[in-house]
């Protein structure tokens, strides 16, 4: 590891000073989980490491009914796997993040470092990009609100400016009589998913009124199957129409052979996937 | 730049200087000469590092020393009472689960903190408990039995 200055601020606005002020050179530290390993292989050498965990709005977890669950982001992976409050009013995300790792692992590392670090088999995004979240964010110059999906721009890589921190995270109460799921593939437990999907369908009068959802695995980057959100619109949920939307997520998907598994076998797992995905969903209507 | 930090580990307090750039696990080896906690990889995959901070298991590879500073540690050394072994400690032994001692000192670890967290955990909970922490030789059936039989005894007759 490199050496570095190390700077544990207890406030939001000493945090955003001090990134400002090394600019490019500062880089913010919340559990560790992801930054350690790229330290300690020398991969990332940063002069300045801000700890976000001290910051008071980042560590709230709290409800609101018109809002939905706001999601402090150095809130632990563990805390909120384990949370009454979120077990209780979107379990399907208490679910998610329990396929995180391990328990030591999702311990100390937070939501908002996992959706930061952007990596290609990270769980949470799936299950946040079908339940419509969104993001706070902070920087120099005020707060702007993000969808999940944009914040991701490519491995590795966020669409957060110089300077920016993740603050918060938004998920909006579940749609009246809407479920939500998420699938997770992967050898090992503690492997990133070979493919993950997150689905949230809501049915009115029969009919599929909305459908959304997230998958990692299936390019190189989380992204919403739209396609087949698109085949499942407007029609009955059934064994026809979830056939649709698990081919047109296939047909959709842009995926990347790794050392965990190839682009072909991927494709085939993402239709397998959201087939199941939403069959578990139309058995609970 | 050196920073102060305070950590009490297993009971004691130490007080260390150390630049921030050092790993926990590093810290503990190497300055306060614990060496039951194992470096396998660094990268949070094989859980030889597991040490308890604030009643949580970590990975000491991936907390920097300074991150921990005021905070309480259990390592595999603190886990005997008086001379005394931990049920976790005597079961390993009497089914045969402590096969080497790379793993060992984070398998207990993590299978005291299941126990505490959840007495009556099922088999597949072992299994998701033990899921950070790598056996990369003999394999998981006997540490598995022996967590279960822990459970089972704690059942029968409640241990302080
Ligand atoms: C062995 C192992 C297995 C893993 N398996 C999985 C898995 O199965 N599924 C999965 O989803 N993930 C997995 N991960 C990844 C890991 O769980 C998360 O990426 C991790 O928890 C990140 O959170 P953190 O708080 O530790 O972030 P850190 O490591 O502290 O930070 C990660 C990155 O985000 C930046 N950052 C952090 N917080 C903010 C913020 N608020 N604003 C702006 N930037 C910020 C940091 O600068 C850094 O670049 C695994 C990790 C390990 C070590
Ligand atoms: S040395 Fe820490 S997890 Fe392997
Ligand atoms: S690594 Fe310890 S028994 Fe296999």
């Amino acid at each position: 590891m490199e050496p570095f200055q190390y700077h544990r601020p207890g406030t939001l606005s000493e945090a955003l000073r001090l990134l400002q002020n090394h600019g490019g050179e500062a880089r913010p530290l919340a559990g560790g989980q992801s930054l350690m390993p790229l330290l300690a292989e020398g991969i990332l050498a940063p002069q300045v490491l801000v700890n976000l965990v001290d910051i008071p709005e980042m560590r709230e977890l709290s409800w609101s009914d018109s809002g939905g669950l706001s999601i402090g982001a150095v809130v632990t992976q563990r805390n909120l796997e384990l949370s009454p409050l979120v077990q209780a009013r979107l379990p399907s995300l208490a679910d998610a993040v329990s396929k995180v790792a391990s328990v030591p692992v999702r311990n100390l590392g937070t939501l908002g470092g996992n959706l930061c670090h952007a990596g290609p088999g990270a769980d949470p995004p799936a299950i946040l990009m079908a339940l419509n979240s969104s993001l706070r964010i902070s920087g120099p110059t005020g707060e702007r609100v993000l969808p999940v999906e944009d914040l991701f721009v490519g491995p590795y890589e966020n669409a957060l400016a110089e300077g920016e921190v993740l603050l918060a995270i938004q998920v909006p109460p579940m749609p009246a009589g809407a479920k939500a799921v998420y699938l997770k593939h992967s050898v090992r437990a503690i492997d990133p998913a070979i493919v993950g999907i997150g689905a949230m369908v809501q049915v009115r009068n029969g009919l599929v009124r909305e459908a959304r959802i997230g998958m990692v695995g299936a390019g190189p980057r989380p992204v919403r199957a739209r396609g087949a959100e698109e085949a499942l619109r407007g029609r009955p949920f059934d064994e026809d129409s979830i056939r649709n939307a698990a081919q047109a997520a296939a047909a959709e998907a842009e995926p990347l052979t790794d050392g965990y598994a190839s682009a072909g076998y991927r494709r085939k797992m993402v239709a397998v996937f959201v087939r199941r995905a939403l069959e578990k969903l139309r058995v609970t209507m | 730049m050196k920073h102060l930090i305070k950590l009490t580990v297993n009971g004691e307090e130490y007080e260390v200087a150390i630049e921030p750039n050092r790993s926990l696990l590093d810290v503990l080896r190497d300055d306060l000469e614990l060496t039951g906690t194992k470096k396998g990889c660094e990268t949070g995959d094989c859980g030889a590092c597991t040490v308890v901070l604030d009643g949580k298991t970590v990975n000491a590879c991936l907390i920097l020393a300074v991150s921990a500073n005021g905070k309480s540690i259990l390592t595999i050394e603190g886990v005997a009472q008086g001379g005394k072994l931990h049920p976790v400690q005597e079961a390993f032994i009497e089914h045969g689960a402590i096969q080497c001692g790379y793993c060992t000192p984070g398998m207990i670890l993590s299978a005291k903190s299941l126990l505490e967290e959840n007495p009556r955990p099922t088999e597949w909970e072992v299994r998701e408990a033990i899921a950070g922490n790598l056996c990369r030789c003999t394999g998981y059936v006997k540490i598995v039995k022996a967590i279960l039989a822990v459970a089972e005894e704690m059942a029968k007759a409640p241990v302080a």
